[in-house]
Parts: structure tokens; sequence; C-alpha cells
């Protein structure tokens, strides 16, 4: 299964559909299936959230694709807010204040892939994740990256 | 998620077992406040059955260590594996929390 495409308007219907999530994820055979879950929950959770404010008659939608060796994570919600801003706020480099009890969902996602970016402004986050098996350092790692990210698509 | 609490004196100790998501995690933390009322300090929280934990649980974990510490306490996590340890580790919460 080289695709998954799924759309969820809150938690109860995004965990109906985690079996499937991660039944897709185990398929692709990246060695670190467990921790692109914590990564794609966090993503959703920060789009129903923040992103749609909880509205349930907005929608959050997750588009996983695979393109050789890296796996491409799209995770889209119907807000106008600036997920790079907000992303740029959590991971910065000032001194964070590791007792605060919510802010670090990014910093999550960001720690369980190898790519983060934005590619719609505000409203899309991807994550890539190489297949296991590949070596990786320093160059070598965004060697394999490719330089051309996938479109995610239009959101309905 | 399951959650087993009991108390002695001023210690609570906390078995969490399964996926810890956004509304076991509030859930949690109202058990867990209700349970330790007023006296207790000193948690022991036993995780080698936890499987899954995303940063809303992290907050919950964070705000009763909050709750201990101003009561002069601690709080100390047991088994951390798998991906709850991964994530506890990239937060840094490792440095917080006293991890056994």
């Amino acid at each position: 299964m080289e695709r998954l495409e799924k759309a969820f308007r809150s938690r109860q219907e995004f965990e109906a559909q985690i079996r499937m999530i991660r039944h897709f994820l185990s398929l692709q055979k990246c060695g670190r299936e467990e921790l692109l879950f914590v990564a794609i929950n966090e993503a959703v959770n920060n789009a129903l959230f923040h992103g749609n404010r909880n509205d349930p008659s907005k929608y959050v939608r997750l588009k996983m694709s695979r393109q050789g060796a890296c796996l491409f994570i799209f995770v889209q919600d119907e807000g106008k807010r600036l997920d790079e801003e907000l992303f740029l706020q959590q991971t910065g480099t000032r001194k964070k204040n590791l007792l605060a009890e919510n802010g670090r969902g990014f910093m999550i996602i960001k720690g369980c892939c190898d790519s983060l970016s934005f590619p719609e402004p505000g409203t899309i986050c991807m994550m890539a994740m190489l297949e296991e098996g590949n070596i990786m350092s320093g160059t070598g790692h965004q060697e394999k990256i490719p330089k051309t990210v996938p479109s995610p698509g239009k959101y309905i | 998620m399951k959650t087993q609490l009991t108390v002695q004196g001023n210690r609570m100790e906390a078995h969490l077992s399964g996926y810890m998501y956004v509304e076991d995690a509030s859930q949690f933390r109202e058990e867990a406040i209700k349970k330790m009322g007023e006296t207790v300090s000193h948690l022991e929280i036993y995780m080698g059955e936890l499987q899954f934990i995303d940063s809303a649980g992290m907050g919950v974990l964070i705000s009763l260590y909050k709750r201990c510490a101003k009561r002069g306490g601690t709080v100390v996590l047991h088994d951390l594996r798998g991906s709850v340890q991964e994530v506890f580790k990239l937060t840094r919460l490792d440095q917080i929390f006293s991890v056994k």
C-alpha cells in the first residue's frame, strides 16, 4: 500500500482510524513506525484544536504517500493560522520553560521525523521519513530527501 | 487507558497501562488530583505497560509534578519504554522527572 488518505472532524473520528493508520505505517518498514505515529497524533491534534478550533464542520486531512525511499505525510486543516510561526515559537532557540504544561507538540513532531516543512502556508505540516537500512550521515541524510516535495494536493 | 491509583499516607502509586491519548490524559489528571487530596506529596508512576503518550499526557504529568513540588514532594517515573521513553528524551523531560 503506497498511499493512504483519511479525513477527520474530531478526535473520535481520528481514533476510529488509528488501527488503519498504524497498519499503513507498519507496511512501510521505515523502522520508526511508533515515533511516526506519535508525530501524526500531535499534528492531527494541532490541526483539530488550533487549526480548526474544534469546529465539527471542518475537516483535518491526513495524506500519506510513499515515494521511493521517503514517506511523505501531510496534515491539513481548514484554519488560517500560520503553523510555521507557531513552530518557530515552540522550537526556537530561546530558553524554553520545561515546566510549561503545553506547547511541545511541534518539538515532538520535529524530533520524530527527518524533515518538517510547511509547503502551503498556514494549513499544512509535512513529514518525511527514510527507509530503514538507509545509511544516515550528515550529508547522506540530506541527499536522500528529494529536493522536490510532492504537492499535498488541494483540499476541499 | 487503564489506571490504578493507591494512596498510603502522603504517597500515591499510579499504574498506567494502554494508550494515553488526549481524553485519557484529562481523565487521569482528574482522577489523580481527586485521589491525591490535600495530603499526597510523593507520586510514583509505573509506566512499563503504557504504550503511548502525547504532549497532552506530558502536560498532565508536569501539572502533577508541580503539585507535588509545591508540597515539598517529588514524582518518580518507573519503567519508561519504547516510544514513551523516546518522547521523554526528545522533550528533555527526563531531566525534570526522576526516572527509574
